[in-house]
């Protein structure tokens, strides 16, 4: 029933409790004079030692509420090792532990939570330089809104018999609002940026007329975000250093280049006779930032990216350089005919001007891309579920 | 010690460590008279008993592991497991981490007397195979409680019998009185 432990084997088994007692022991010391400088001259303690220090390393320095229930005999004879147990009881009485509480938080929930704060702080330094418009709707928008303002662009297609020509004329009408109006605020060359940007997205669905247009604008958008996430993560990792405010600045500056570049763009078409109606446009353009759309254009825009159709669509433009004067004056006449209203054409617009909006178009693009990411960032920030699948 | 698991629930970790000599009554304060958690209940079954009534006040959802180990002679052992092997310790993360512990979930806290009581009969079998180890190891109970909420909260109660601290390799008590002290503790 009972050995004798000889000394080797008590010295293993209770190597534990000795150690026990010495991790208690340095842990008291460290906390007694914790004042002094323990960062320079830290205190070894032997949890390694043994086993059971090991496990519960934590519960005797570390991050832990430690209750000591200390027991005695009290009978006499124990008298010995009742004096060790209540001297060991008063020096751990004296370690001081360092508990907090383990919240373990949501990793991707809490980074979207931090993303949307960002934004937040983004979009409020933009209004205050009133870089973009108050009334800003949820960045999270159902598809069937966008379908619709695709069938009512179908509708507005039908009426072109080419496709291309469509095309074309999309583009050119594009730019020309470009060249007609002055944008004289920042805050309008966004708009004008984002409405341009919006015609080409609505030029997509034109070419899948078969496919229904939900399925086609759940498939590229799908597309369109595989595409962008890894760009955006690049993009948005490279632009994590910078504060907020460097950032904004950083939006300010790109919309202020492209200002420039729209500025140069118009001196250099100024002289040349092309006669369109002014009004007419602007007005156009003004309707459509004032009326009640399901959702604004930037919406539809940020869903886009630029994708090969685009570049597909400039170099048809680009083989098609020949003619383009025709087609243009023809597209300017089915235009006025859609509208209904008096549209003085222009045929005699020149090659030099044709180049130098391709060339403009191409700048503008890349700004667009530019943008695109921002854009694309506040919506993964949104929606991250949405891209994530 | 009622505030110490009280904090636990509230996502801290908590210990509760018994030391004392052989025979002064650390199991017994511990478990409860003789082994006997459920009539006469120590420290961790009224403990068990306050994290689960804590744990149905709130309305957060919660997943307790228990887990039940021996440390004997510098080896670890699960109390849980009947083959007896002994366990690596390992750090991962700045964590230690027994590997291959068995972790039980339970519900309720019959459910968590049961697993303790099947680990005192595991305890008390080593007792008679090895030589009435249990003077000489130290059982350590493992409460690890997951809170579900706005922050997830994670805590470690352990809940820890030494064995006794009485110096008998030292020569410091005759052999009369480890004599007496193994019959204290083995009646």
């Amino acid at each position: 029933m009972f050995q004798i432990p000889t000394i080797a084997s008590s010295h293993t088994e209770f190597h534990s409790l000795h150690t026990l007692g010495r991790c208690i022991a340095s842990l008291a010391k460290v906390s007694k004079d914790r004042n002094t400088d323990i960062a320079t001259n830290p205190v070894h303690i032997p949890y390694r030692d043994s086993k059971l220090t090991r496990i519960l390393q934590d519960s005797l320095g570390g991050n832990s509420k430690t209750c000591l229930l200390a027991t005695i005999n009290p009978s006499s004879i124990y008298g010995d090792e009742n004096i060790s147990t209540l001297r060991f009881a008063d020096r751990a009485h004296q370690v001081m532990t360092h508990a907090k509480i383990n919240k373990k938080a949501k990793s991707s929930d809490y980074e979207v939570a931090m993303l949307r704060e960002e934004i937040n702080r983004l979009q409020q330094l933009l209004y205050a330089n009133g870089i973009l418009d108050q009334q800003r709707p949820e960045l999270s928008m159902p598809i069937h809104d966008d379908t619709k303002e695709n069938e009512d662009e179908k509708e507005c297609v039908i009426a072109f018999e080419d496709e291309q020509n469509e095309r074309a004329h999309e583009e050119i009408f594009g730019d020309q609002i470009l060249v007609n109006s002055v944008p004289t605020t920042a805050a309008e060359d966004s708009k004008w940026i984002i409405q341009a940007n919006a015609k080409n997205a609505n030029q997509m669905p034109s070419e899948e007329m078969n496919c229904t247009p939900s399925t086609i604008e759940i498939k590229r958008r799908t597309m369109n975000l595989e595409q962008k996430q890894e760009e955006v993560r690049k993009a948005y990792q490279s632009n994590l250093p910078l504060s907020h405010n460097a950032a904004c600045e950083k939006i300010v500056g790109m919309l202020g280049s492209v200002l420039i570049l729209v500025d140069t763009f118009l001196t250099s078409t100024a002289t040349l006779p092309v006669v369109v109606d002014k009004q007419s446009c602007s007005r156009k353009s003004q309707e459509s930032l004032r009326t009640p759309r399901p959702y604004p254009d930037w919406c539809s825009f940020s869903a886009t990216t630029p994708s090969p159709k685009t570049s597909q669509q400039k170099k048809k433009t680009m083989s098609n350089k020949q003619d383009i004067p025709n087609r243009l004056s023809s597209l300017i006449n089915q235009r006025k005919r859609l509208k209904g209203e008096n549209f003085e054409s222009e045929s005699s617009s020149e090659e030099k001007t044709k180049l130098d909006l391709m060339t403009a178009r191409k700048k503008i693009k890349k700004k667009m891309q530019l943008r695109n990411w921002v854009l694309e960032k506040e919506q993964r920030a949104a929606n991250p579920l949405e891209i994530m699948q | 010690m009622k505030s110490c698991i009280e904090s636990a629930l509230q996502g801290y970790n908590c210990t509760i460590m018994a030391y004392g000599q052989t025979g002064s009554g650390k199991s017994h304060s511990m478990f409860g008279l003789d082994g006997d958690i459920k009539l006469n209940p120590g420290i961790i079954p009224r403990s068990i008993q306050d994290i689960f009534q804590g744990l149905l006040k709130t309305s957060r959802k919660a997943v307790v592991h228990v887990s039940f180990m021996q440390v004997y002679n510098e080896q670890v052992y699960d109390l849980f497991d009947k083959r007896m092997l002994p366990l690596d310790v390992h750090e991962m993360n700045g964590n230690i981490v027994v590997k291959k512990l068995m972790q039980y979930r339970v519900s309720n806290i019959e459910q968590c007397l049961a697993l303790i009581d099947i680990g005192l009969k595991s305890r008390t079998t080593r007792e008679t195979t090895m030589n009435n180890a249990s003077s000489r190891s130290h059982s350590i109970l493992q409460i690890i409680i997951e809170q579900d909420g706005v922050n997830q909260m994670y805590s470690k109660v352990n809940l820890v019998d030494l064995a006794g601290s009485e110096r008998w390799g030292l020569g410091r008590i005759c052999n009369e009185q480890k004599a007496e002290l193994t019959n204290i503790n083995s009646r």
